[in-house]
């Protein structure tokens, strides 16, 4: 059935958006040193050049094959720091109460993102005037119930970030520099403190933590994460 | 919040007199049913999303037919809503799927939740009359596992139950009677089930092939695997629809009398109640028909769930004697 093009064309806009927003706040935190989530961003810059193409074929900028090694690499990251962080937590190192819904959404994120390269059958439309894939059919269609998976997945996480969203009101400021130990300690990492932004239980407020340590722009951080979940949500659902 | 009134989305109830607003706190049980609420919004919002719901086919071949059977009044009232959607189909579908997804946003969201669980209670009883024709109440074409009484009314249901205030008073037993107390609340939980024990004996809900016919017609358009699951079902069921639609009503029967009964029981019930909606959920209503390309929501299975487990019962607080009460007394001096 014939998807509407505007819409196609609405949700390639803002997926862009959202990519080149990803890019320049990097560039942003790492300019004013601080927090830089460079795991998670980047993931986010990907998919949100691969949704685009995927959804406006003429935004695709590089072929099905490498886009699939791209968000195969993300998966493998994402699930080799989830490993790690369970490994850690075992070994007492760590006493965060959050973290692996952190990378596990992520890791969703990436194995959607390859379902939909893997499972999509090309469309028969002119390029540049739709989607490049519908939903797999056939025997192929025998796989439906796990793209619902990982629509409820996402809608869940989108919904479970919009509530984590008021905990940074501007008279709650300090909140911003989530001041686990792990965010502030020698062996931080971008998807360490991510995981404080993200999650949400794990990150305590903290007075004392320094304001370059802070997160830039949290709330629009998570805005660009729930944005991703719903068009990817989208996506999935015209692949049911 | 301002004035000592309770304020409630978080985990615990707190009061603040001063202008500050309360510290963020993670959710609690009732937080948690209104996000799960606010994600089946969502997807509803999404579903409308896809391409058959621009076409001119979502009004005249899944609104328009809801008319039949309804009085005339009511039905002249869907019959024009459908004309209408289905000659503005695009501009209709894109406004219903953005109302829908910022209800869920709204949900979500904790300064905008009162406004989304209201707002949400005015769109769910607007598509229950235009979209789902009452849902067959009165047309008398409802069924427990087709999704009576209207799987959208469900929604405004729960958004009473779960609204973000608390009644002045002790601690209820469960979380749907915080905002409306015990006494509604259960009413409200009998209503329910009992209403679907009935609709699963009404009119041709009785007949032998009925319940069979049903599943059956389901699985056009469905995936392979699912289309089977159906086929399996419907063999299962055979000739047999007016008795096991007697047992489907008499543990429905069970179920809404079940809300009286003391703490242990009845979470016994609503672990069955829960069972009992995602067999329908599956096994009836094929998870909605979410693969068919044309559902618009996901029936009222997993709603049903979702207000089963509002009435889970927290544990009482243990009581103690005078006697009791009088020993540790004596024990202490």
């Amino acid at each position: 059935m014939p998807h509407p093009t505007w819409l196609a064309y609405s949700f390639a806009f803002v997926m862009v958006a959202v990519s080149l927003y990803c890019v320049a706040w990097l560039i942003m935190a790492t300019r004013r040193n601080r927090q830089r989530h460079v795991d998670v961003n980047i993931s986010h810059v990907a998919m949100g050049l691969g949704m685009a193409g995927t959804l406006v074929p003429r935004l695709n900028l590089l072929p099905d094959g490498l886009w699939e090694a791209v968000f195969v690499a993300i998966a493998l990251w994402f699930s080799w720091q989830g490993v790690r962080f369970l490994m850690q937590r075992a070994s007492g190192r760590d006493r965060s109460a959050h973290g692996v819904s952190h990378y596990l959404i992520h890791l969703v994120m990436a194995l959607a993102m390859i379902y939909m390269y893997l499972a999509a059958v090309p469309a028969q439309t002119q390029t540049g005037s739709a989607m490049s894939m519908t939903g797999p059919t056939g025997a192929g269609a025998n796989f439906v119930g796990l793209p619902l998976v990982f629509v409820l997945t996402l809608f869940a996480s989108a919904v479970w970030q919009l509530d984590g969203l008021s905990r940074y009101t501007p008279s709650q400021r300090d909140l911003v520099g989530v001041g686990t130990g792990m965010a502030m300690g020698s062996g931080a990492r971008g998807s360490w403190d991510s995981a404080a932004v993200h999650g949400g239980e794990g990150a305590q407020p903290s007075k004392t933590c320094p304001e370059s340590s802070a997160s830039l722009a949290p709330r629009l951080e998570m805005g660009c994460h729930i944005v991703m979940c719903i068009t990817m949500g989208y996506m999935l659902i015209l692949m049911l | 919040m301002v004035g000592g009134t309770s304020e409630s989305v978080g985990s615990t109830r707190v009061r603040a007199s001063t202008g500050t607003p309360p510290a963020w706190r993670p959710p609690d049980e009732r937080r948690a049913l209104q996000l799960v609420l606010a994600t089946i919004w969502l997807l509803d919002g999404v579903l409308q999303l896809q391409p058959f719901m621009f076409t001119r086919q979502f009004g005249t071949t899944m609104l328009a037919p809801t008319a039949a059977g309804n009085p005339n009044p009511v039905a002249h009232s869907i019959t024009w809503a459908a004309h209408v959607i289905s000659n503005h189909s695009v501009t209709t579908d894109a406004c219903f799927a953005v109302i829908q997804i910022l209800l869920g946003l709204a949900i979500a969201w904790r300064p905008t939740v009162k406004a989304g669980l209201a707002a949400s209670i005015v769109w769910a009883v607007m598509v229950w009359w235009f979209g789902e024709g009452l849902g067959g109440v009165i047309a008398g074409r409802a069924h427990t596992v087709s999704g009576a009484p209207g799987a959208v009314l469900l929604y405004a249901v729960l958004a009473v139950l779960l609204w973000p205030s608390d009644r002045v008073g002790p601690d209820p037993s469960f979380i749907a009677a915080r905002a409306v107390g015990e006494p509604v609340a259960r009413l409200l939980w009998v209503v329910l089930w009992g209403g679907l024990s009935l609709f699963a004996m009404l009119g041709s809900n009785r007949s032998a092939d009925g319940l069979r016919d049903l599943v059956l017609r389901m699985s056009t358009g469905e995936p392979a695997w699912l289309a089977s699951l159906d086929r399996h079902v419907a063999d299962a069921l055979g000739r047999r629809g007016l008795a096991i639609s007697i047992v489907l009503c008499v543990v429905l029967a069970a179920i809404a009398l079940s809300v009286y009964l003391p703490f242990r029981p009845a979470r016994v019930m609503v672990w069955l109640a829960v069972t009992v909606a995602l067999l329908i959920w599956v096994l009836g209503q094929n998870f909605g028909q979410v693969f068919s390309g044309s559902a618009t929501d996901l029936n009222s299975g997993p709603l049903l769930a979702l207000f089963a487990v509002a009435y889970w019962r927290h544990r009482p607080p243990a009581t103690v004697t005078p006697e009791v009460r009088r020993r540790v007394a004596v024990g202490m001096a």
